[in-house]
């Protein structure tokens, strides 16, 4: 690995103006072309291409756990959102750390318009199938928004059993083992 | 895998429920087992915790919660309290704000959840979209801050350990606009400049301690931080105030607070330094430590070495002892005095002496009653009123020349202040005759305060009342304006009050209706009608002191009817 990182020089050198692409290769076996520039959203891949250096010319990066029906929606958000700033590494730090003090930011963070309407998936499995290539891919925003999209689907549906319906939950309780945690979240039904 | 909820990863789960809020989370819990353990995760509810919370009440040990391993502390058990805590303040809060009965007691039980409540109270002072904003507004954060300021005083009395800075920053949570919620706050801001002068003088550390004194009083007067800026105003109320004066943008002090600001940050430079109540203007006194001078010499034998003597408000050199010698021989004070005036100050006496500047310039006659009458000024008599009265009660005869102004403040402008009084001042007087007098107040008060008001409906013999409570007037012979809180179908003050007011001179004499006012001044009058000329401003028109007081009685001001929207129909069910 070494070795290669010496061969390819060049990879320091992405301010090219012309866009340069590179082709992913999906779990189910297609290739997709992305911008180069897009691919930065992509901890992961970014990470790889500053080790080794950009694939030779026809190589592919193959993307192991990831479809290319959601792979094209993941490239779709990178692509609209290529030009936010990006969490510095102090950001992510923070972001991740459970001890610094309260982070109140999460809760004013509210969801744009387009990334909305990006998250009208037809069903709850695509919205879970972005959410876990983010979290593979290590794209924060984008899992962030994801959860975030969940979370408000389970705070819509307030009781536990539209919970359950909703995401076709099996309640596994006995009816005491209910009975006695709703007795221990009382307090929790009043409005907030 | 992946495609259901109970399919994702633990950590993902825990991303997702921080997004969502603990009472969605509780319900998740509630739909499988897997959810349960997930949800019941104490990381979690240290989140919410922190994340929802911001104020805690000291006896909760917060910062040691939070350096301890997460598993042994019960987050959720905490969350839960705070979560039940809150609604019961609300709940408190709404009925204070929708009778006028039983208020007293009410603000009581919201006091007595101590710091835990500001949260709460805060939240609901910041509800503008309500539409009684006006009357949410911060009079039990006010009580809150002021009890929180007394127990800190309290302490100081009964001879506990309170650093200067706390005992004065006391002062500025008596004060809404000072901006000093916490005197944590002070603390922090003092802990900056100790930071910024360590920086700029990285080897402060080797110097002597004559020249570490000298060093830091130059350096504080060059920041500006201690000292007035020319042609200020001596007698500003904000020169008394700690924290007013590290939180202003030119940071003018009085001598006295420059004094505790020296003092804090050259005890964190290791030096033994004291305010010294010098008579009209507070110096700073170093004392070396025992068996060394203040050049950094070890002494021998059993010799003392002499303190020094620092002016901060004024200069950057030390002051001889002998120029304050001929200063006190000038004043004609006596040997036995001189050793008084040139030695160290209880922090006590330091706050007593602020007390006296602070009442100094609410006293001083050429500034404008508008000035005299502001909020500020107001919290900063009633917090000097009660310093004096805490911290000189071993001289009966100044405590009890300062009580009636003090219960006469309280009962005009903090009515439901009671208990604070009944537990920390009353005791005070116990054995004097004062006592009976003020116990006698306090249940009086709190007897008025349980009774319902009587309800004054507007029935046909009374359509001669013409105006309703919430217009605003201008009065039109001594042109004040004032809101209308009250009114009854005719004269109904004492005898006495009609013969010295000359009410019978009026052109309707008696039998005409009267109106209670509250006046831009703060007072409460008692008006005839046809004094009231009805006036329609809008609200930026108004004094702010009148809003900040209409609070009391009116939930919002109107700017369609400009008119204030009553909070008193218990009372006035048709106005």
């Amino acid at each position: 690995m070494a070795s290669k990182s010496q061969d390819t020089t060049v990879t320091g050198d992405t301010s090219k103006p012309e866009k340069k692409l590179i082709t992913l290769t999906s779990s189910d076996n297609v290739d997709i072309e992305v911008e180069r520039e897009v691919l930065q959203c992509f901890s992961l891949i970014k990470d790889m291409l500053d080790d080794l250096g950009d694939p030779e010319n026809g190589d592919t990066i193959p993307i192991a756990n990831v479809s290319a029906r959601v792979l094209k929606k993941v490239i779709e958000w990178c692509t609209h959102h290529r030009n936010d700033p990006r969490p510095s590494a102090d950001d992510k730090v923070e972001g991740r750390d459970e001890t610094t003090g309260p982070n109140t930011d999460r809760k004013k963070i509210e969801i744009s318009e387009w990334d909305q309407e990006f998250l009208k998936v037809d069903e709850q499995e695509m919205l879970f199938e972005i959410l876990l290539a983010a979290n593979y891919l290590d794209i924060k925003a984008l899992l962030d928004l994801c959860c975030m999209a969940v979370a408000n689907i389970v705070k819509a549906c307030v009781t536990p059993e539209k919970i359950r319906a909703k995401f076709g939950i099996e309640n596994d309780f006995t009816p005491e083992e209910e009975e006695q945690i709703r007795r221990e979240n009382e307090w929790a039904e009043q409005p907030e | 895998m992946g495609r259901h909820l109970h399919e994702l990863p633990d950590e993902i789960l825990h991303s997702i429920l921080r997004f969502s809020s603990p009472t969605s989370s509780i319900a998740l819990g509630q739909t499988a087992r897997k959810f349960q353990r997930i949800t019941n995760e104490p990381l979690l509810w240290r989140f919410y915790c922190q994340s929802l919370f911001t104020f805690w009440d000291k006896r909760h040990e917060l910062p040691k919660m939070l350096a301890s391993p997460v598993y042994s502390v019960n987050w959720k058990q905490l969350y839960v309290m705070r979560h039940i805590m809150d609604s019961s303040i609300t709940q408190t809060l709404n009925s204070i704000l929708s009778s006028q009965t039983g208020r007293i007691e009410k603000f009581e039980v919201i006091i007595n959840f101590g710091y835990d409540a500001k949260d709460t109270l805060i939240r609901h002072s910041l509800a503008i979209n309500e539409d009684d904003c006006l009357a949410r507004s911060n009079a039990i954060l006010g009580c809150l801050h002021r009890n929180i300021a007394l127990l800190e005083w309290f302490k100081l009395r009964n001879g506990g350990p309170v650093p200067l800075e706390r005992a004065l920053g006391v002062f500025d949570l008596f004060i809404p606009e000072s901006g000093i919620s916490d005197l944590d706050d002070i603390t922090l801001m003092l802990n900056k400049i100790v930071l910024q002068l360590q920086a700029e003088h990285p080897a402060i550390e080797c110097l002597t301690p004559r020249e570490k004194a000298l060093v830091i009083a130059s350096n504080l007067r060059a920041n500006h931080l201690t000292g007035m800026a020319s042609g200020r105003d001596y007698l500003n109320l904000e020169h008394s105030f700690l924290g007013m004066a590290l939180n202003g943008p030119s940071h003018n002090s009085l001598p006295l607070i420059s004094a505790a600001i020296y003092c804090y940050v050259a005890q964190k430079f290791g030096l033994n330094a004291r305010p010294c109540c010098f008579p009209l203007h507070v110096h700073v006194i170093i004392t070396p430590e025992p068996g060394t001078d203040l050049d950094g010499n070890i002494l021998i034998g059993d010799s003392k070495s002499d303190p020094m003597y620092v002016d901060p408000f004024r200069s950057s050199n030390e002051t001889a002892v002998s120029d304050l010698q001929s200063q006190l021989n000038f004043l004609g004070a006596s040997v036995f005095e001189h050793s008084n005036f040139l030695g160290e100050s209880l922090t006590s006496e330091v706050v007593l002496r602020c007390a006296k500047n602070i009442l100094n310039s609410t006293q001083d006659t050429t500034r404008s009653s508008q000035q005299l009458m502001s909020p500020n000024a107001v919290g900063a008599k009633y917090a000097a009123l009660w310093s004096i009265i805490l911290f000189a009660s071993s001289r009966p005869t100044e405590l009890r020349q300062y009580l009636p102004w003090l219960t006469e403040l309280f009962a005009t402008d903090f009515p439901f202040d009671v208990f604070l009084i009944e537990r920390h001042a009353l005791p005070l007087f116990w054995g004097l005759v004062d006592y009976e007098h003020l116990l006698e107040t306090l249940r009086v008060m709190r007897t008025v305060d349980k009774i319902p008001k009587q309800v004054k409906v507007r029935t046909s013999r009374q359509k001669n009342i013409r105006y309703r409570v919430g217009q605003v007037f201008r009065h039109r012979r001594y042109n004040y304006r004032a809101i209308i809180t009250g009114w009854d179908a005719e004269c109904s003050a004492g005898e006495q009050w009609m013969m010295r007011m000359g009410i019978d001179r009026l052109q309707a004499g008696r039998h005409q209706s009267f109106y209670h006012t509250l006046v831009e001044d703060r007072s409460v009058r008692y008006v005839a009608e046809e004094n009231i000329e009805i006036v329609t401003p809008r609200i930026s028109d108004l004094p702010p002191t009148l809003s900040v007081v209409a609070g009391k009685h009116f939930r919002k001001w109107d700017e369609k009817t400009r008119t204030f929207v009553s909070n008193i129909r218990d009372e006035y069910p048709d106005d």
